[in-house]
């Protein structure tokens, strides 16, 4: 059976401590003010608050970045064939053909699409390109987001946030069962965000609560 | 694929409840507010034929970690900070700030070049000058101190900001302090807590902790006061093994805190009551015969009597006069008291017996006697912690074993710690939950260090005999205003941002500074401190040198240079040889680091050990304290009797006894004046002061917030974003609001490491006291009273 790549992310173990959102943003080099992933707080209004009242208090973390759905909406709408799934499961955007349109910004379920709106009049820090030398370039005015590190994946390697500082990020392959990914979600309770819609993510969530 | 109107108007509205939902769950919002305006720009092109070299690095600040990096550059230049493999690769680990030096290291801000001052101090104004300037200039005013006051008149500062043998804390500052014979500014940071520790177990080692990978075989573990995702990101991975092996995790803090919200027991404690807290626990685990009876009659204090008459251990010699000063035990057996080591005895663990006349009870009897004070329902009014929490937890930690506390540097922030120390120690002692896999009272902290390193030697600190002398950094500040001991007239500072590290800020910039001829600083920025120079030298970045990192995990690591020094930075080292040559001592100052990292490893234990530089050079990490590391495995301690000293003869306070804080309680009049008690917890954020101007870090975390309930913040007409002024006498800061559940009522927290320019008026560090106790010498940033109104 061919792969289809698939993450699996810990949340009892998720600590919301940003780490995969920094190697996505250096491995990947994004500019200011664009995050291809994220860490929300399940909680209170602003970053790190729980919700409840003082003492009956409950947190937690969701990271988030794209979803690679076995159906991807984004996919569906693109007008011109930019956004694509990989045999693998992987869905890209090509940037070349990309006409910015922002469709698939508006179709995504999971709100993790980001588009580089402006040039920026501001010194990015450092002014030289950091991160992986394969990622390239994007043009202003496409849509942007997690490729998985198509170009680790490509090489046998781990997308760049798997080495998370709290061992709660996991990768491999969803139609192997004896994959560490398959195991945990089968024995953890694996689940994916609003799968009522019925796009089939190959991110899968491991519960917070024990 | 074509996609019918029907789905994708489906689909968009889910996309839209998503968002709404992903945009109020707040590191979103967040990001939306006080980022400068957006600022999105494509991001550049490397040059495909740029060949990419991979070279040994570590981080190394004070975050107690050390990760190992791997190390990338393109072009000569670093482009990438990479988690690296370490030879125990359980280790192996990166974290936000890590990946974030590329940012440092190039910021434009960067210093680039001597400079000294020509305004006023701290108004602004320099002048580039040379190298040579800087150094004859500095040479000259040392020279010139010396002569006229004593070579002891110049102080050299430093904390934290590196682990480097060469270029950290605890090195080339270090050899020149030595043989200068200057005065080496020392602790007065997080020192109260181990000091009792200390006193309790022996020491000082600052190895008294099981390793942190170890805290995976922990059935409980009690993270204390301690904020261990923030502010030991490093170490939580492990905590979180021990919970999927089946651990249970206890939280003590007066806040819900990340960890908090991971636990099975959070328990909400009041603010510097904590020595309340355990000695409530002493006594439900004695009360409940929860203790470990064997350990305690062997390895501890426990069955030594002690004279009521002068509190003293009853010696053999008390008894019959002219034999030893062995320690007596009452042998039931045979009704009378003999010598602890005496064969076949059955020692008693309680009670009081009347010894020739001198009535003595066993240091167990006084410890049960003393915790009877602070019973749970006793106790209760002190900690605000119920009575049935107490006893649950006192349980778990006594019966579900082995159990680790976990203890923070939240605890070391009050005027009396030690105590607290001491009384966590005990908590170990009582049910023998140290020196075994997973039992430690000082989880986390077994690693190899800097200070504690098999790899510090004084061939390398102390090449002619001569020492600095070491003085309290609390000291330091009588020395600087008053003369005493000793004048003080200039302090070097290096890896340390003084005014925002240490307590009481007006006082150093009003009533210390101007006291002091000669003030230089050596760092990467323009700091605070760095502001009221009278000569700023440029340092370079942890990747412009070699060197050799020890931090607090067990490896030592490698530095290999990745980059040339930007524009005219120079290291720690550089400078203090260039000083050292300048002012006549060559022939000490005329090695390489090649050289003396050389010299730092050639001894025959460190061969032996199978650690030369060589093998460092080519792994990049070795490891170099013993697998696993847990000390007290022997169950032999360097106290006076080689056993757990719960109960001391030597300390005032023989046992360890609950006293307030001295500013930040209730009882104290100034709290109706200043109400809330204010913190300055650790950020992940910023490692103490540094990382504070890293870009993608100000994404996530813009600016300096007041962490406020939102009960506390309704009183006083705030709401969430509003700016606020936080005041009391010594000082005030004004900056937003964050109103926060998470907050205790009636405690604020202003995370530390802010600087002045990120404040909207003044700098958080002017709240805090330079209180001192003088049994422990120790700042106690958290003792601080304040209040809050709406600027």
């Amino acid at each position: 059976m061919a792969k289809r790549y698939g993450m699996v992310i810990d949340l009892k173990r998720c600590v919301g401590c940003q780490t995969c959102a920094l190697v996505c943003k250096l491995e990947n080099h994004q500019p200011l003010g664009l995050w291809w992933n994220r860490v929300l707080t399940i909680g209170g209004p602003e970053i790190d608050t729980p919700f409840g009242t003082y003492p009956d208090l409950q947190m937690s973390f969701l990271p988030i970045a794209c979803q690679h759905c076995e159906d991807p909406p984004c996919v569906e709408v693109c007008p011109v064939g930019a956004a694509y799934k990989r045999e693998d499961g992987l869905v890209l955007i090509n940037w070349e053909t990309c006409i910015g349109c922002r469709y698939c910004i508006v179709a995504c379920p999971y709100g993790v699409r980001v588009y580089n709106w402006r040039s920026t009049k501001e010194q990015e820090i450092p002014d030289f390109q950091v991160g992986a030398p394969e990622v390239p370039a994007r043009p202003l005015g496409v849509g942007e987001k997690c490729t998985f590190c198509v170009h680790r994946v490509d090489k046998g390697l781990q997308p760049a946030c798997i080495p998370c500082p709290s061992r709660a990020r996991f990768f491999g392959d969803l139609n192997d069962p004896n994959s560490e990914v398959s195991k945990l979600i089968k024995e953890k309770g694996g689940y994916q965000l609003k799968s009522e819609l019925g796009t089939n993510p190959s991110v899968f969530y491991l519960p917070a609560k024990r | 694929m074509r996609i019918s109107r029907r789905r994708f108007l489906k689909l968009a509205a889910g996309a839209a409840a998503v968002s709404a939902t992903v945009y109020g769950f707040g590191s979103a919002r967040a990001l939306s507010l006080p980022i400068p305006p957006a600022t999105f720009r494509t991001s550049q092109a490397g040059s495909p034929q740029a060949v990419e070299k991979i070279v040994h690095g570590a981080c190394a600040p004070n975050c107690w970690s050390g990760c190992k990096l791997l190390v990338h550059v393109r072009d000569g230049k670093l482009v990438k900070t990479e988690m690296g493999p370490l030879q125990d690769t359980r280790y192996d680990r990166i974290c936000l700030r890590g990946l974030t030096h590329v940012q440092r290291t190039y910021h434009p801000d960067r210093l680039q070049y001597p400079m000294k001052r020509v305004g006023e101090r701290g108004e602004g104004k320099w002048q580039r000058i040379s190298w040579d300037e800087a150094i004859d200039t500095i040479a000259a005013k040392l020279t010139g101190i010396k002569e006229k006051y004593d070579s002891k008149a110049v102080c050299f500062v430093t904390t934290s900001g590196y682990y480097g043998i060469l270029n950290g804390f605890y090195g080339a500052n270090v050899r020149f302090a030595n043989m200068f014979q200057g005065t080496y500014g020392s602790a007065a940071l997080d020192s109260a807590m181990p000091l009792g520790m200390f006193q309790v177990l022996g020491g000082p080692s600052h190895n008294q902790g099981n390793e942190a990978a170890d805290l995976a075989n922990a059935k409980t573990i009690i993270v204390w006061g301690s904020n261990v995702t923030e502010s030991n990101l490093q170490n939580w991975h492990f905590v979180a093994d021990a919970i999927d092996n089946g651990g249970k995790l206890i939280v003590i803090n007066p806040n819900f805190t990340i960890g908090a919200s991971k636990a099975d027991i959070w328990v909400s404690v009041r603010p510097g009551s904590d020595t309340a807290l355990a000695l409530a626990m002493v006594d439900v685990i004695i009360k409940n015969t929860l203790y470990d009876r064997q350990f305690l009659l062997d390895h501890t204090v426990a069955p030594f009597l002690v004279r009521q008459d002068n509190g003293q251990f009853l010696r053999e010699k008390d008894v019959v006069q002219g034999v030893s000063d062995k320690y007596m035990v009452w042998d039931q057996a045979s009704n009378k008291a003999v010598p602890f080591d005496a064969s076949g005895l059955t020692p008693a663990l309680t009670g009081t017996y009347s010894v020739k006349g001198m009535q003595s009870d066993t240091a167990f009897q006084l410890l049960s006697d003393l915790a009877e004070q602070y019973s749970p329902e006793k106790s209760k009014t002190i900690t605000g912690v119920p009575e049935n929490v107490v006893e649950k937890v006192a349980h778990e930690y006594a019966t579900s074993k082995p159990a680790t506390i976990y203890w923070g540097f939240g605890l070391d922030r009050y005027h009396h710690a030690d105590l607290t120390g001491r009384a966590l120690a005990i908590l170990a002692a009582l049910t023998g939950n140290i020196g075994k896999p997973g039992a430690t009272p000082w989880g986390g902290f077994g690693g190899a260090t800097l200070v504690s390193s098999p790899l510090r030697t004084g061939k390398w600190t102390n090449p002619t005999g001569t020492s600095a002398t070491f003085l309290n950094n609390l000291l330091v500040y009588d020395a600087i205003e008053k003369g005493e001991p000793y004048p003080i007239k200039a302090l070097v500072v290096t890896n340390c941002n003084y005014v925002i590290t240490f307590p009481n800020q007006n006082k150093i910039l009003h009533d210390l500074f101007p006291k002091l001829d000669f003030i230089v600083v050596a760092d990467l920025f323009m700091t605070d401190t760095a502001k009221y120079a009278d000569i700023v030298l440029p340092s370079t970045s942890w990747f412009e040198n070699e060197d050799v990192v020890a931090s607090m995990h067990p490896h030592v690591m490698f530095q290999e240079k990745a980059i040339e020094p930007l524009c005219e930075c120079k290291s720690d080292l550089e400078i203090f040889t260039l000083l050292g040559n300048k002012m006549g001592a060559g022939e000490q100052w005329n090695k390489t680091a090649e050289e003396y990292m050389q010299l730092i490893f050639d001894d025959q234990k460190l061969r032996d050990a199978g650690i030369t530089l060589e093998k460092l050079k080519s792994e990049g990490s070795l490891r170099v304290v013993p697998s696993p590391y847990i000390p007290f495995q022997d169950l032999k301690f360097k106290t006076p009797s080689g056993r757990i000293e719960f109960y001391s003869e030597k300390l005032n306070e023989k046992l360890p006894v609950f006293h307030p804080p001295i500013e930040a309680w209730p009882d104290n009049p100034l709290a109706t004046k200043y109400p809330l008690v204010c913190i300055q917890a650790g950020s992940r954020f910023r490692v103490h002061t540094q990382y504070f101007n890293t870009p993608w870090l100000r994404e996530l975390d813009p600016r300096p917030f007041v962490e406020i309930n939102p009960s506390d913040a309704k009183l006083r007409g705030v709401n969430n974003g509003d700016v606020v002024e936080v005041y009391n006498d010594r000082g005030n800061v004004k900056l937003h609001a964050k109103l926060s559940e998470a907050l205790r009522p009636g405690m604020v927290n202003i995370s530390r490491g802010c600087t002045t320019s990120q404040f909207i008026q003044g700098n958080s560090q002017q709240l805090v006291a330079d209180h001192r106790n003088p049994d422990t010498l120790n700042c106690s940033f958290f003792d601080t009273l304040v209040e809050v109104k709406k600027a």
